[in-house]
């Protein structure tokens, strides 16, 4: 995946926010590129501009300079030819978990009667199968997800932007979502940016891993991570996953975001 | 709608004419400050034919209002959400003017356009635009935020969110308004009487 053409080219961006206290630097001067087909996951402390990230790729902010071209064309307004999954899946609570994922196609003006026998496989495969005629409020908070992700994926979008799509879900939940999108992103040859608090999940998902400094954020270094896939969560117990994971933390102990107890013996 | 539902609400109306009707009697209450229910039934029989015409009118002034504040207002809320110039050029002002009791212009009102309908139609509306405005903005301001990205995401414009997401997710909000708002229109055509 790493040798593939370059599919997204962030060069040199920078985005200021206005505030009453001043301006605030979110990010200072990122580059990097997303190859396509690859999972690529930014990883750092909150505030760091991890989010921020993800709309400006998706053309849902300007960058106060600096360019992200995005298959050779430059962003300047919001990008379509993409899927977004955010923490919350934010889904209208009057539409069954079917209707949610067809709301892609409705608001694209397309005819969402010819994409139904692909919303019902996709509901399917995410583990939905019987529940497609549910509201969201008679689903968890794991299915509203799922519904999330396959709304996300019913255009079959070259380009998939996840902003902590896990984050308000139980540890258990996680890892089968983690699981579960594994398999989802290997099936489709997606190009995913993938936005996280946890270091696990960004190893074991991943590509490669960017590693933030905390505001402003700046990249700290990108991990590459050479785990052969498919990878089952089992991986995570091997010294290889455990070595990119130190690696990993090792670097926010470095910034001061972690800071390990002093008086313990060392393992 | 059952018996269970609707025997509680009944059988104390019931009790409240009885209470009523029992404390006129007893303690020998004038007609002209409490008349006794079996006096205003008997008056409504008699009467009925002048009764009808009137309530017809007033629910005729009643309904006028409430459909101009409908009409009125909610294309207010939605410039007011669209537009943060319309809304600092008028938000205030129509919270100030909220300040102005409606009951104490009624009279000026009259004397601007004229007697009949329509000064009791401009109270009711008036009075009744207000709640309509107000919930229909905070209804229409509900939406999240992840959801307008989502839309714009989606190749949306403005007009298909408005209809597929906005208007829809606003509409407790916006019923919720409605019913203070007719109640409102109510008291507005009455008071004008």
């Amino acid at each position: 995946m790493l040798n593939g053409p370059k599919f997204v080219e962030v060069s040199d961006l920078v985005r200021v926010f206005p505030t009453p206290e001043g301006p605030v630097r979110a990010l200072d001067g990122l580059s990097f590129d997303v190859r396509r087909g690859e999972f690529l996951s930014v990883v750092g402390p909150s505030g760091c501009g991890k989010s921020t990230l993800a709309m400006l790729i998706a053309g849902l902010l300007r960058p106060t300079s600096g360019v992200i071209p995005v298959d050779g064309r430059a962003v300047d307004r919001p990008q379509t030819d993409l899927g977004i999954v955010f923490q919350n899946a934010v889904l209208l609570a009057w539409r069954t978990a079917l209707d949610n994922v067809l709301l892609q196609l409705e608001m694209r003006g397309l005819d969402p009667r010819s994409y139904r026998d692909r919303a019902w496989e996709l509901l399917r495969s995410v583990g939905l199968e019987g529940f497609e005629r549910r509201l969201p409020h008679e689903l968890s908070g794991g299915m509203r997800q799922r519904v999330a992700i396959c709304r996300a994926l019913i255009h079959d979008p070259p380009l998939l932007l996840m902003d902590e799509p896990f984050g308000a879900l139980d540890a258990l939940t996680r890892d089968q979502m983690t699981l579960d999108i594994q398999g989802i992103c290997a099936r489709g040859g997606k190009t995913v940016l993938f936005i996280t608090h946890s270091i696990t999940e960004a190893v074991f998902l991943s590509d490669r891993v960017i590693v933030m400094t905390p505001r402003p954020g700046r990249i700290d270094s990108v991990v590459e991570v050479e785990l052969p896939r498919p990878r089952r969560l089992a991986v995570r117990e091997l010294p290889a996953f455990a070595g990119y994971v130190r690696g990993i933390r090792d670097r926010f102990m470095a910034q001061g975001v972690l800071r390990d107890i002093e008086e313990a013996p060392a393992p | 709608m059952t018996w269970r539902d609707w025997s509680p609400p009944l059988l104390t109306l019931v009790a409240m004419v009885v209470v009523w009707e029992l404390a006129v009697a007893l303690l020998r209450v004038p007609e002209y400050i409490l008349p006794a229910p079996r006096g205003i039934a008997a008056a409504m029989v008699k009467e009925w034919r002048y009764l009808a015409q009137h309530t017809w009118i007033t629910v005729q002034e009643v309904l006028l209002g409430f459909a101009m504040a409908v009409a009125v207002g909610i294309p207010i809320a939605m410039a007011i959400v669209y537009s943060p110039l319309i809304e600092r050029a008028i938000y205030p002002l129509l919270v100030g003017s909220q300040s102005v009791p409606k009951i104490a212009i009624a009279p000026l009102l009259i004397f601007w356009a004229g007697l009949g309908l329509f000064p009791k139609v401009l109270v009711a509306f008036l009075i009744s635009f207000f709640p309509i405005i107000i919930d229909t903005v905070v209804g229409l301001r509900s939406v999240e935020p992840e959801m307008l990205h989502l839309a714009r995401s989606m190749g949306a414009g403005a007009g298909r969110t408005f209809v597929k997401i906005r208007f829809p997710t606003a509409l407790p909000n916006i019923f919720a308004g409605l019913k203070v708002a007719v109640t409102l229109s109510v008291v507005g055509a009455i008071v004008n009487k």
